[in-house]
């Protein structure tokens, strides 16, 4: 019996949520991939950041040449090349019938624009420093384009396929919001915070891509990673972050595990230029405390490959150096002993987001501590990793991956972070160049790694997995990463049946509503204003005026002292202090502090929220889009807090201090206790793991009708109960106090029945002090629920602020905060103001 | 009324329950849990047994000794950021009632700024700008308590200011400061005792969610909030790791609204049998 009643609810549930949910169009030939991270912009030839180049690298772009899944450089725009005996003149043969998305045809001029963009003084392209050789680039004709270098250069053709050298349309109106190539998919929308819709290019030179439609997900942790996958509204996962479940996905029949490897070399970055750290025999130290083949258990589930000095397993010129420094903490203390340590010493540890690092952290620094090392850990936002530790060199120790292929060219830099310098080793670097013939290459590749091994520059920890999940009829996705990048050309459904997880489609939304709701409550103050006097209005208006002022400096100065700069996290590893100048000059951040915020404050007053610097959209557009997600679940949940504390509270109060008044009590008491996050875990273990009726996190987007709702249930059950309780006992309170007045006495006396005298005579006075207390709540809900926003993956306002401050994309906080703190006075006001209409004693003295 | 406090059964079970956490959080502090807390990859998520009777984590750490180790912390951070709070927000609630004017004016407007923060969201930027951290946790938990303590202190205050005693002691020529502290902050102390209890739960709860998000406590110091958020992603493998930490969060904050709660109430019949 108890079976079926629950079975009831969650039909009526279903129910509810299907009801008015539009026919699900489900052709095949989409996909939905998920990607752990969102760009900060989609152009490659500014940016560094992986998850650009996930989404564009040979799907939207295209370079000259292309690198395949080993690693090996292919063919793409340029057909073929030749190469002078002497190493110093390329030539490039371009296709033929090449056009870009927007139907101009591909010329040689295109390919020369970009490289001269890419090579010039001030280009701010990650890859700046390998095209340092090219001495000029000639375009004798359409079709052909001549590379002349300074010296050899062997690496040229790989490095031209690199994803930071694609070709772009000359005349694309704005690449970082709508990226323009000539690849198989072209770009069709990027909702912010939610994902980025690629549609195929039926115009393609080459055979066209099987899919239709591809749409990258943002899923920000592992959690809704696990939760999108298991619920199927992700059908594949190119990157999955928790290794820790992979061995559940393993076993579910659904889904394919494949594990490859990547091009990141995992590793315990070392300070060389800080002591103890320039003493080699401490470096070494610190290789034989680690133990690798732990860490790979513990915070890699086993999955990566052992590395021992800075180089891919995969490569041919791999050398395996693992053994050069064995786990044994015994010899260890001897090398600290003979450097003058045996009593230790107290280092800092500074770990950036990624899973990978933070476990590695945790692990390592347990292990430090067995050979007397005191470690301290500070997790940072990656925009405090690249300011702090890669910018300002201001580090002992971190862990971090370097995911560039064929970075040994970092370890020849004299500026970069590790602080290493070793002449020998530069001076065989950059000889490598001028080396064509493979073997006399491969053994000089070797003889790096071993100088690096015998330095003990850094401790070298495992090769980064490439981790990957996909729905079984999915094919043709990539096991190995040469390079960042998701490649969907080959990809294609195995069986048509498969139709693949549905593809939120395009939500188009205007501004319309906002201005509405704001003319009506304008109006509204107005009628108000008439009603209660305006001299009270206006000084309640001063005063929030002032409110708001107050605010926008504290929120201004707050962010202002916000560590680390959103420049050089949008501009990543590779930036020079040149680009990043530019940068923020072109963002206003040079500009003083003092014309920063009176610029602020005056496009405010202009009803301008400004833009944000990472997206580059109006502030106000991020806010409308979370806003959907943010203002129904907050309505949802006042509204299931109001449903259940109502009939609570008038059980409770029917027969006070009885049983049924008792056991409320004791509930609303131990519903508060419960911190909303950990009932939203709670609610997620039973009814998503165990029972499989709601999903566990993420948000489909509203195109998918009120099925969308079904994933906004347990939030808002997770914010309503606590809610409730709060509810509850404030009208429990409130009616109990009514229900010693006189007029109750009065109505039992007529002979009103008890509930006709709780609900006609109690109930409409008691709601009137829990109305005032819910809409604080809505305000708590809207902006407050940042946590259980993280715990379900929901994009919501909370984690657009949050999201900002990891970015620092200072015009984001700034303007979505003082737009919450509006929000919240305007409520407090208009709840004043309503008291004041109802109520003429709280009327002020100014009237009179 | 010794009596009567022995026989308020939930007084004295939470505010047990309250003293064992502690003991229990000094006890894992002292090295004697170390075995426990250590990460040993040998026993790595296992089921709780009589050995670990509440499992252990992804690292081999065994969980009823790391939410032991996690409770002075918590406690800790809350019991500090309250009273800091309590210390600059009652002397300031009281001075306004006393002068009144318009300072009281001003920081009643300062109040009112901080109160329209949404306080978890300003918790995370100045987590973010200080860098996190138990100092920097406790100062941004520590912002919205004091806003909490003025009023309350102010809005007693103010009704106490009308009465006579207060009138007098004017009369008799005593400074705001004396007015202050010798005649007001006695007759306020009881609700703020009760209000302190309150704001503490609540404090845990902001601080187990800054370490949930991964800003408040740092490893390798344990917290519940970032047991919780460590176990997310192990939910359908091992579901101890989630109900444990949590449920030893949620007793402390119920054993401290139980607390405020029979306080209120033995502190309200105690002045009633004064005004008697």
């Amino acid at each position: 019996m108890r079976i079926r009643s629950a079975d009831y609810v969650r039909r009526l549930l279903l129910a509810v949520s299907l009801l008015l949910a539009p026919a699900l169009a489900g052709a095949s030939g989409k996909v939905v991939v998920g990607l752990p991270l969102e760009p900060p912009h989609l152009d490659p030839s500014s940016t560094s950041a992986e998850a650009t180049e996930d989404i564009v690298y040979g799907n939207v772009y295209e370079g000259l040449t292309r690198i395949g899944e080993n690693g090996e450089t292919q063919s793409a725009l340029a057909e073929r090349w030749t190469v002078s005996t002497d190493g110093r003149h390329y030539v490039f043969f371009l296709r033929k019938g090449v056009r870009f998305h927007d139907g101009l045809p591909l010329t040689s001029r295109d390919v020369a624009l970009t490289l001269e963009h890419a090579r010039r003084a001030d280009s701010v392209n990650p890859l700046h420093g390998l095209l340092a050789p090219i001495d000029a680039i000639h375009t004798p004709d359409d079709q052909t384009v001549e590379i002349d270098l300074s010296r050899p250069a062997a690496d040229l053709p790989f490095v031209l396929g690199l994803g930071n050298l694609v070709i772009m349309s000359p005349v694309a109106v704005d690449p970082a919001v709508h990226p323009v190539g000539t690849g198989p998919f072209r770009f069709v929308e990027w909702r912010k915070g939610d994902a980025i819709v690629l549609k195929r290019n039926d115009d393609y030179w080459g055979p066209p891509a099987a899919l239709e439609q591809v749409t990258f997900r943002i899923m920000p942790d592992a959690t809704s990673a696990l939760a999108g996958l298991l619920a199927g509204d992700v059908d594949a996962y190119p990157n999955f972050p928790a290794p820790e479940t992979l061995r559940q996905l393993e076993q579910d029949p659904r889904f394919a595990v494949v594990v490859g490897s990547t091009e990141g070399e995992t590793l315990l970055a070392i300070n060389n230029a800080r002591p103890p750290f320039d003493d080699v025999r401490v470096r070494r130290a610190l290789a034989h405390a680690v133990d690798r083949k732990a860490i790979i258990q513990g915070a890699m589930y086993g999955y990566g490959t052992p590395i021992g000095s800075h180089f891919s397993p995969h490569d041919p010129a791999y050398l395996d150096l693992t053994d050069r420094y064995p786990y044994d903490p015994a010899v260890a203390r001897k090398l600290l002993a003979d450097a003058g340590l045996a009593a230790g010493f107290s280092v800092t540890l500074r770990l950036p987001p990624p899973m990978y690092a933070r476990r590695s952290g945790e692990i390592i620094a347990s292990q430090l501590g067995a050979i007397g090392i005191r470690v301290r850990i500070e997790n940072i936002e990656w925009a405090q990793w690249l300011d702090q530790v890669f910018k300002r060199h201001d580090f002992d120790l971190t862990v971090v991956s370097h995911t560039e292929p064929r970075d040994y060219d970092i370890y020849a830099r004299p500026d970069y972070y590790f602080g290493y310098h070793n002449i020998l080793y530069s001076y065989r670097y950059s000889q490598l160049s001028y080396m064509l013939d493979a073997e006399q290459r491969r053994l000089a590749l070797q003889d790096l790694q071993r100088q690096l091994a015998d330095d003990s520059v850094n401790v070298w920890l495992f090769e980064l997995p490439k981790l990957g999940v996909w729905k079984r009829g999915l094919k043709g996705l990539w096991r190995e990463a040469p390079v960042q990048g998701s490649v969907m050309t080959g990809v294609h459904w195995e069986s048509v049946s498969d139709t693949g997880a549905h593809s939120p489609a395009a939500h188009g939304g205007s501004t319309g509503w906002l201005w509405l709701a704001l003319a009506g409550l304008a109006a509204g103050f107005v009628s108000l204003a008439r009603r209660i006097g305006w001299r009270f209005f206006a000084n309640r208006s001063m005063s929030l005026a002032a409110t708001l002022l107050a605010s926008s400096i504290v929120v201004f100065t707050l962010v202002q002292i916000l560590p680390g700069d959103v420049a050089s996290y949008m501009m990543g590893m590779n930036a020079t202090p040149e680009a990043l100048q530019r940068l923020r000059a072109e963002l206003g951040l040079d500009l003083p502090i003092w014309r920063q915020y009176l610029e602020w404050i005056w496009a405010w007053c202009r009803a301008d929220f400004g833009i944000s610097y990472t997206y580059k959209v109006p502030v106000l557009d991020l806010v409308r889009e979370r806003l959907s997600v943010s203002a129904p679940l907050a309505l949802l949940a006042l509204f299931l807090a109001a449903a259940i504390a109502l009939p609570t509270a008038l059980a409770g109060a029917r027969r006070p201090g009885r049983r049924m008044d008792r056991v409320t009590a004791a509930v609303a008491q131990i519903g508060l206790a419960v911190p909303n996050y950990w009932l939203g875990l709670l609610l997620v273990l039973f009814f998503s793991v165990y029972l499989g009726w709601f999903p566990a996190g993420g948000f489909p987007g509203w195109e998918r009708g009120l099925l969308a709702l079904h994933h906004l249930w347990l939030p808002a059950f997770a914010l309503a109960i606590p809610q409730a309780c709060v509810l509850a006992r404030i009208l429990r309170t409130e009616l109990g106090f009514v229900l010693e007045q006189d007029f109750i006495r009065t109505a039992r006396a007529k002979g009103a029945g008890e509930w006709r005298v709780l609900w006609r005579h109690a109930l409409p006075n008691a709601l009137i002090p829990t109305l005032t207390v819910m809409g604080l709540q809505l305000s708590f809900l809207l902006a407050g629920a940042v946590i259980i926003e993280t715990v379900f993956a929901l994009p919501g306002i909370g984690r657009l602020i949050f999201q900002a401050a990891a970015q620092r994309d200072l015009m984001v906080i700034r303007s979505v905060v003082l737009l919450l703190v509006a929000t919240v006075v305007c409520v407090n006001l208009g709840v004043e103001l309503l008291w004041a209409l109802i109520d003429p004693r709280l009327k002020p003295r100014s009237r009179t | 009324m010794r009596l009567r406090l022995a026989r308020s059964g939930t007084l004295v079970c939470s505010a047990l329950l309250l003293g064992l956490m502690l003991v229990a959080g000094v006890v894992a502090l002292s090295g004697l849990l170390d075995s426990g807390l250590s990460i040993d990859l040998s026993r790595r998520l296992l089921a709780p047994s009589t050995m670990h009777l509440l499992g252990t984590d992804a690292l081999g750490r065994d969980v009823l000794a790391q939410i032991c180790a996690g409770s002075l912390p918590s406690l800790g951070i809350a019991g500090l950021s309250v009273c800091l709070g309590a210390v600059l927000g009652i002397p300031l609630g009281l001075m306004t009632a006393v002068r009144g004017g318009s300072i009281a004016e001003w920081i009643a407007r300062a109040n009112d700024v901080v109160f329209a923060f949404p306080s978890l969201l300003l918790a995370v930027l100045l987590t973010a700008s200080l860098g996190p951290g138990i100092g920097t946790t406790v100062i941004a938990i520590a912002v919205f308590n004091v806003p909490v303590f003025a009023r309350l202190a102010h809005g007693q205050a103010a009704v106490l200011m009308r009465q006579d005693f207060i009138l007098a002691a004017r009369m008799s020529g005593r400074t705001h400061t004396a007015i202050a502290f010798d005649h007001l902050l006695p007759n306020v102390a009881g609700l703020t005792v009760v209000q302190l209890a309150v704001q503490m739960s609540l404090a845990i709860v902001a601080e187990s969610g800054l370490s949930y998000v991964g800003l408040g406590v740092q490893p390798p110091l344990p917290s519940w909030g970032r047991m919780l958020a460590d176990a997310q992603t192990l939910v359908g493998i091992a579901p101890w790791l989630v109900t444990f930490p949590g449920a030893a969060l949620a007793s402390a904050v119920l054993a401290l609204n139980l607390l405020a709660d029979g306080m209120a109430k033995h502190w309200t019949r105690g002045s009633r049998q004064v005004a008697q």
